[in-house]
């Protein structure tokens, strides 16, 4: 007996803001906060959205070739990530079609596949990972001053 | 290091743009520097034919921009802005002039209409980049011969990825067309992709994109060196001798440039360093005796 092999994929959504609306400031840390809003979609509907897409985009054939073994293993609203399993065979039409959604529940947004693999374990390390730099990024007090270092300029190159 | 090639000015001719299209064009730098671009150019699109073009100020972009200085608080998380002219040709020759534009801006690019357009762009202009309106069909036949002939010359050929993520569906079938048919012309050689889009909203991770485009079939793994080939070269023109011999650092991934005074090293840091430094020991030793 053979096992049934599969791959997880890994993403997370960006919620670009309104094109013609200006943020209160242009700053790493409020862009950061606007672009990785907190989401309001449940597994199903992220589910659903992306059968839409793969019939919308490689027709009746693709959506019969995705059906089996297609399901979102683990959506968390606060990051905006999650994990979505497939068959090993065609998992370049799921990233297909995830790549050319362009509205989730009436709202812009972006998925960005980040890492695919053949475990689940492996694409929860990488997330956690992923989120301790951001964590980081968030933390430190202030990114825009740049600590200028000066050498000295007498000094002699023999 | 990654760039986006072609993020199109709000205007195509040479009028004051509104705060509203400022806006836009900083939320998607916003978008892009999420998503780890560090290098963006902007495109400015001109229809030779429609529009004269001014004696003095031919690039409103630097013009209207500042130098860039409306962007300040970009460049000093380390991005780098690049301008761009596209030139749209219908006949062959009105594109003959493009002399003033070499000094002005970074990249210059070329949208032929016609197959004479093309094949005078691939033939006798020094030119970087040639790109196509993806959201309708090439209204020609792209041939090995003339599209080889471009690459032999070095130009770079370009895939704008927005109009695949449009929806409207004959838009997305005009990208797909078009892609195949010029993969297949240029052997895999000589393409960059960029993304050309007009909103924050169509804006995608690279690798996403390079993905999508090897499930279609294409297989070249130099197409991020040909992105930064495209930017070498134009800084080159400005700033070299005959774009060949040319003193200072990388003029591409250096990051310290808004500073006044950039960051002063010690010889050892930098690459090659001995070489300066024998020289140095025999200029002292010349003028000691």
């Amino acid at each position: 007996m053979v096992r049934l092999k599969s791959r997880y994929i890994l993403f997370d959504i960006i919620y670009p803001p309104n094109p013609n609306k200006e943020l209160s400031n242009y700053s790493l840390k409020n862009s950061l906060t606007t672009l990785h809003a907190v989401s309001n979609s449940n597994p199903k509907e992220i589910l659903n959205l992306l059968r839409k897409n793969i019939e919308l985009n490689y027709g009746d054939y693709g959506a019969g070739l995705i059906n089996y073994s297609l399901m979102v293993k683990y959506f968390s609203n606060k990051t905006s990530t999650g994990i979505i399993r497939c068959s090993r065979e065609n998992h370049e039409l799921v990233t297909g079609a995830l790549l050319m959604i362009n509205q989730i529940n009436d709202r812009n947004c972006i998925f960005r596949v980040i890492h695919i693999s053949g475990t689940i374990k492996k694409c929860e390390d990488y997330a956690i990972e992923r989120n301790k730099k951001l964590m980081k990024l968030l933390e430190s007090k202030e990114f825009d001053e740049v600590i200028n270092i000066d050498e000295d300029d007498d000094e002699d190159y023999d | 290091m990654l760039a986006d090639l072609s993020i199109p000015w709000p205007v195509n001719d040479y009028s004051i743009i509104t705060r509203e299209q400022f806006i836009n064009l900083k939320n998607r730098i916003i978008v892009l520097e999420e998503l780890q671009y560090t290098h963006i150019v902007i495109n400015f699109i001109i229809n030779i034919h429609e529009i004269k073009i001014p004696s003095n100020n031919i690039n409103p972009i630097l013009n209207q921009l500042e130098n860039f200085n409306k962007f300040d608080e970009f460049i000093k998380r380390g991005i780098k802005f690049f301008t761009r002219i596209t030139i749209i040709i219908e006949h062959p020759n009105q594109g003959q002039n493009l002399s003033k534009f070499y000094s002005n801006f970074n990249i210059i690019s070329i949208l032929p209409k016609t197959e004479k357009a093309l094949i005078l762009a691939c033939g006798n202009l020094d030119i970087d980049i040639i790109t196509f309106d993806y959201n309708f069909k090439i209204p020609f036949f792209l041939k090995h011969k003339t599209i080889g002939g471009g690459i032999k010359k070095g130009i770079k050929f370009e895939i704008c990825y927005s109009s695949l993520l449009s929806l409207n569906s004959i838009e997305k079938q005009c990208f797909i067309n078009n892609f195949l048919q010029l993969v297949r012309s240029s052997r895999n050689q000589n393409l960059i992709v960029s993304s050309n889009s007009e909103n924050c909203l169509k804006l995608r991770n690279f690798n996403n994109i390079l993905n999508f485009l090897k499930n279609l079939g294409f297989k070249d793994s130099k197409i991020l060196t040909n992105v930064e080939k495209v930017l070498l070269n134009s800084t080159l023109r400005l700033k070299s001798y005959k774009q060949t011999i040319m003193i200072g650092e990388d003029p591409i991934n250096e990051t310290n440039h808004h500073l006044k005074n950039p960051i002063k090293r010690h010889l050892n840091e930098i690459d090659n360093g001995e070489i300066f430094k024998i020289q140095l020991k025999k200029l002292k030793q010349k003028n000691l005796k």
